[in-house]
């Protein structure tokens, strides 16, 4: 069989989406994180003010996973 | 010296590029300067690294929303327009925060909400310009046009600043805006220059989602273009998720919390700036390919470097080959992904670029910063280090990834 001489941009052609499971794993890797920094940052901002208030108050109590969320976003 | 210069900037030749270069660098430099300024300006104000740093995230928070939707839009319509609508925000929200310092009537939430607009308008004009650079040069001409890019952007983090703080000390924070809205309306002026980049549409018009994961299609249905991304997805993991893990290291490793971690940032920037102006002079596909591989290498080497030393110049000496390294590679890899996308798809492909390698960052940086918490910031560097180095070996094993080092006779680029 001869080589493949086309370029890689004429090789495949365009079609209609796919989701194969190894598509699927792809976007996951392409786009979940930068979901996951959004959702990290946005979530600590939403919990922030229960967590620095338990912390200034120890009578109040706060879910240990809300204070992971504000301990991990490097803003709050 | 002469034909050195020539070779450097090749792509200034043509004259859109050339334009386009210009405005790049005027808004580059205008945008490090405001960074600097509503800092200073917000720590002066509310004395408050809080606020800074929340500003800070307004301004780079935009590039985890804004470049799917330009990507898409770059796709679409003239992408000169983009740019000119995104410079143009620029020179509006930089003019309102001099009118309203020098009225005096500027507060600290005003200074956020400005970032935020800043933010939007960098995270489209960022994307676009690189899709734009590839249109207006020819693909041999290509990586010179992003090194050259590159490079500025990188020169852009020393001048602009440079050219602000005089002014903040000197006369306070409506000089250094002033010199901002100068500087972008310089931008917007040279980008008008361009010719108009109409992209030429084929087949029918979808959704923007639709849109953005057909150009994830159009990545994932090319193993070249596949594997590079992967690649450099993995290098944003691994080796580019470094600035929550310095701080610690200053301090534990070096012992100089204080100038350590200022020291070792300048150090990748130097090291950045060097390297992508460098690599602007490589011309061949198989050079290009050679020069992939070592600066991959010397990416992860560089960190391992790092982790292992005690010594703060030593550690400035790694951070800078870190830093020239990472730049260069990143540079060709844009390269590489840009010549092998079609004019269509070019909007797209820049935008998954900022967006999924932007997001790794992210997503590692907050990552690391808690995991340094338990293990230290040493182990995590060397262990991340190795990793990259592993990773550039094992992606030479297969055929597709020889083909992404330029290591076959097929062409990658289109």
């Amino acid at each position: 069989m001869a080589p493949d001489t086309r370029s890689e941009a004429e090789a495949t052609p365009v079609e209609p989406v796919r989701y194969t499971r190894g598509f699927v794993a792809f976007l996951g890797v392409m786009v979940l994180p930068a979901v996951v920094a959004l959702g990290v940052v946005l979530g600590a901002a939403a919990v922030a003010d229960e967590v620095h208030a338990a912390e200034d108050d120890p009578a109040q109590d706060v879910a240990a996973w809300k204070e992971s969320l504000v301990g991990i976003c490097p803003i709050h | 010296m002469r034909g050195l210069f020539q070779r450097l900037g090749a792509a200034l030749v043509f004259i859109d590029f050339r334009n386009l270069w210009l405005a790049t660098a005027l808004a580059q430099a205008a945008s490090w300067g405001l960074i600097v300024t509503r800092g200073w300006l917000i720590y002066r104000e509310a004395e408050s690294s809080f606020l800074v740093g929340v500003a800070t995230f307004a301004a780079m928070g935009p590039m985890l929303i804004v470049p799917p939707i330009v990507g898409v839009l770059a796709d679409r319509m003239d992408r000169r327009l983009i740019l000119q609508a995104s410079y143009a925000t620029e020179v509006a929200q930089s003019s309102a925060l001099l009118l309203l310092a020098l009225t005096g009537v500027l507060e600290v939430w005003m200074v956020v909400v400005a970032s935020l607009v800043s933010g939007v308008a960098r995270a489209a004009s960022v994307p676009t310009a690189q899709a734009t650079a590839a249109s207006l040069v020819p693909p041999e001409r290509l990586l010179n046009a992003l090194s050259l890019t590159a490079s500025t952007q990188h020169g852009s983090r020393l001048f602009g600043p440079a050219l602000v703080t005089p002014l903040l000390a000197l006369s306070g924070a409506p000089a250094a805006f002033a010199v901002s809205v100068v500087l972008y309306a310089l931008a917007l002026h040279r980008v008008s220059q361009v010719t108009p980049q109409r992209v030429l549409q084929t087949g029918p018009r979808e959704s923007f989602v639709a849109n953005f994961v057909g150009g994830l299609q159009y990545v994932y249905m090319r193993p070249v273009l596949r594997m590079m991304l992967l690649i450099l997805v993995c290098h944003c993991a691994f080796t580019m998720a470094f600035e929550s893990l310095l701080p610690s290291f200053s301090a534990e490793r070096l012992s100089a919390p204080d100038e350590g971690f200022g020291s070792l940032m300048m150090g990748v920037g130097a090291g950045a700036f060097v390297a992508s102006l460098g690599v602007s002079g490589i011309q061949t596909e198989r050079r290009r390919g050679s020069t992939l591989i070592l600066t991959g290498v010397l990416s992860g080497l560089g960190q391992v470097i790092l982790a292992l030393t005690t010594a703060l110049p030593v550690a400035i000496a790694a951070a800078a080959m870190m830093g020239g390294a990472q730049a260069a590679f990143m540079t060709i890899g844009s390269a590489v992904t840009q010549s092998i996308a079609t004019d269509e798809y070019r909007g797209r492909v820049a935008s998954i670029n900022s967006f999924s390698l932007g997001g790794m960052m992210a997503t590692m940086n907050l990552l690391n910063g808690s995991i340094a918490e338990q293990v230290g910031a040493q182990p995590l560097l060397l262990i991340h280090g190795a990793i990259f180095v592993v990773i550039v070996g094992l992606t030479l094993l297969p055929a597709t990834g020889r083909r992404v080092y330029g290591r076959t006779a097929t062409p990658v680029a289109a």
